[in-house]
């Protein structure tokens, strides 16, 4: 498994844990795959749409004691 | 007489060039449609004012009967529409203060909602649902309900809602609403013949 790049995103509301994940998408390299930590309750159905509108593979996505794990891969 | 000149050697000719023509025209025409959005249409009902919400719902019901998928954003005084009718107070996890004020403040509910415009304390209201009922136009709740149940999408802004001290257990059918940010709005309104802020 790729080396991930994480994204602490705790304690955000929506839109910023959006706002952080696609800062860190111009930041990384096409291709870096993202680990990002939520507990806004947004953030699972935001993820797969940014994921599905930028073209970002969403490669996991897990929940424990209400935190949000997503895997993201960068396109290109 | 050359043999292009011969009149069924030039008529080969325009044939083979039609044919041509027609391919790239379907080509074309297929890349088009596929830039063409779904039949999608994204309504966000900011405003808890019943006259807004009742115009919203109005618009959803005639986008359903056209065929259109449909989806509803609840967002910050418009949440109060998905409110449950009724008890103040429910179980669910302890507010602040501020949060505990806002829930008692707030309209519970669709029909709980006031005019915008002639409200006068609940007459215009009151007004409103004996004309309604004499004509029989429905209001908001059965609206809201029906909208539901031909197949409308309910979303609601999770933020809004944190804000405005409603929880899980206040909203009636929590389950058949998904609770979402704003990435999950723009990602269908992105994709939607039409988007209306009501």
């Amino acid at each position: 498994m790729d080396e991930a790049v994480r994204l602490d995103c705790r304690g955000m509301k929506c839109p910023r844990p959006i706002i952080e994940l696609a800062k860190a998408a111009r930041r990384n390299a096409p291709g870096t795959v993202l680990e990002v930590l939520a507990d806004d309750l947004a953030f699972e159905s935001d993820v797969r749409a940014w994921c599905e509108t930028t073209r970002a593979t969403l490669e996991a996505l897990t929940s424990q004691n209400g935190i949000w794990t997503a895997r993201v891969r960068l396109p290109g | 007489m050359s043999a292009a000149s011969r009149p069924e050697n030039a008529l080969d000719a325009i044939e083979r060039r039609l044919a041509e023509v027609e391919a790239g025209l379907r080509t074309l025409s297929e890349r088009l449609e596929a830039r063409l959005p779904p039949e999608r249409v994204c309504l966000i009902c900011f405003s808890g004012d019943w006259d807004r919400l009742f115009a919203a719902l109005t618009i959803a019901h005639g986008a359903l009967a056209l065929g259109q998928e449909v989806h509803l954003f609840f967002t910050f005084w418009g949440v109060s529409a998905l409110r449950a009718e009724g008890d103040d107070e429910c179980e669910g996890p302890p507010q602040s203060l501020l949060q505990r004020l806002m829930h008692r403040m707030l309209p519970k509910g669709p029909l709980g909602t006031r005019l915008s415009r002639m409200h006068f304390w609940g007459l215009g209201r009151t007004m409103m649902q004996r004309l309604m009922r004499q004509h029989g136009v429905d209001d908001v709740d059965v609206l809201l309900r029906e909208v539901r149940e031909l197949g409308g999408k309910v979303h609601l802004c999770e933020t809004s809602a944190l804000l405005l001290g409603i929880r899980k257990e206040d909203l009636a059918q929590p389950e058949d609403i998904d609770r979402c940010g704003v990435a999950t709005f723009m990602s269908l309104a992105l994709r939607s013949r039409l988007v209306l802020f009501v």
